[in-house]
């Protein structure tokens, strides 16, 4: 599981873990089932403070994108759950956010916008439809 | 549970108040930063912590004991290396760690010479050859081998190379990591500490005027980037407001409480602030508006 801390970024870093740990399940680089390091483990790889990691997995748990097996290790939930679908399109939508801030940022009227977005959706479907 | 608490504290030097009503409380297996400008306080705090001065009011509470009547069994649970420490410059590094294992009775030898290699030290190099990086890693290992449940650094990485101060800070991790131990440090180099440090305290003129978990005081303070057009006194309904002001046509407003709810229908752009900019934030109100803590 290689995550990256930015320490000096200003986006807390329980915040900046549960992105990159989110990520990671929904592209499939981690595995349902799989198993993650302990709190202590993972505190040691990335030199930050076992509580900071432990308020990591708490609130990973809660969202039942990991669960804890007594004696066993902490591990990415079994099943697709509801919830991940949901995060994947929250996601999604944050993103679709930003692309739509930051076009109208350079003065990209939403007509071209769409246009893009709808030019690029085909230039996909006909990559899917070749293969 | 808290490693170290003061409460009120005071300490004058003639008239000047050093220390100013300074409240403190440092949890365990914390690495705790004390930060603030130069000739803030944080020294003349540490030495009460220690109880190298009596407090002229107010108290100070060290593993539930007062520092003024520690017994030998808690002063050898602390560790402290202060801002300008030094040996003999004639001591060899052996002779240095005989006399001061002599004091404690866990010494960790292992440990110390597992440290001291990766800064290529041997027993019978001079304290006095060594470069200023290999000097302040030579005191620190020197501490971490009586196995400190409490280290205390003032100024810890001052004057270091950044590959030096890197390995010093990480050691302090591995220190809470795997040994459980506190840590308060004192530092004005805030990028530096950022890294390690997971409760601050921020300090001006001798008082603390904010303290907080980090990750928390990062999920709570945010700056707003408002239209100029907006109400202020709508953002100061909806937050507790640090400070406003406008700059290039933006409204720029530093809220202590933000949650994204409390924005529902407000037009606005949300940064993030690291350490620096967060201790700006409270450096530069007045002490008047108050502790947010």
């Amino acid at each position: 599981m290689y995550l990256t801390i930015e320490h000096n970024s200003g986006v807390p870093v329980s915040a900046q873990i549960v992105a990159q740990v989110k990520y990671l399940v929904i592209s499939g680089q981690l595995e349902p089932g799989e198993r993650i390091p302990s709190v202590r483990a993972l505190a040691r790889e990335l030199k930050v403070n076992p509580t900071t990691v432990a308020r990591i997995y708490r609130q990973l748990e809660a969202e039942e994108i990991i669960c804890t097996q007594a004696g066993r290790g902490t591990f990415i939930t079994q099943g697709r759950s509801s919830l991940t679908l949901a995060e994947k399109r929250r996601q999604i939508v944050a993103r679709v956010r930003e692309l739509v801030v930051e076009s109208g940022r350079i003065n990209l009227d939403y007509t071209e916008l769409r246009k893009l977005v709808e030019m690029e959706i085909a230039r996909i479907e006909q990559k899917e439809s070749r293969s | 549970m808290n490693v170290i608490e003061t409460r009120d504290l005071v300490r004058y030097f003639g008239a000047v108040r050093a220390v100013s009503g300074m409240d403190l409380a440092v949890p365990t297996g914390s690495i705790f930063g004390l930060l603030g400008e130069n000739g803030c306080g944080k020294t003349t705090t540490i030495n009460l912590i220690m109880g190298a001065l009596v407090p002229h009011e107010g108290t100070v509470r060290v593993f539930d004991e007062d520092p003024l009547s520690f017994t030998p069994a808690t002063r050898a649970r602390i560790g402290y290396l202060a801002d300008e420490m030094a040996l003999p410059g004639w001591m060899t590094l052996g002779e240095a760690i005989g006399v001061q294992s002599s004091f404690f009775e866990q010494w960790d030898n292992d440990a110390l010479w597992r440290l001291l290699k990766r800064f290529d030290l041997h027993a019978d190099q001079v304290f006095g050859q060594l470069s200023k990086g290999q000097k302040r890693w030579f005191l620190i290992v020197l501490i971490v081998a009586q196995q400190p449940d409490l280290l205390i650094l003032d100024e810890p990485s001052g004057g270091l190379d950044v590959s030096v101060r890197r390995q010093f800070l990480d050691l302090l991790v591995d220190l809470v990591n795997d040994r459980d131990m506190t840590v308060l440090m004192a530092s004005h180099i805030l990028s530096d500490v950022e890294r390690v440090v997971d409760h601050v305290a921020f300090v001006k003129a001798g008082k603390t005027v904010c303290q907080s978990g980090l990750e928390d005081l990062k999920t709570r303070v945010k700056r707003l980037c408002l239209p100029t057009g907006t109400h202020r006194h709508e953002i100061e309904k909806r937050f507790t407001v640090l400070s406003m002001r406008e700059q290039s046509g933006t409204l720029l407003a530093t809220v202590a409480d933000f949650e994204p709810e409390s924005l529902s229908g407000l037009e606005c752009r949300v940064e993030h602030l690291n350490l620096e900019e967060l201790f700006l934030v409270y450096n530069t109100r007045r002490t008047e508006e108050g502790v947010v803590s």
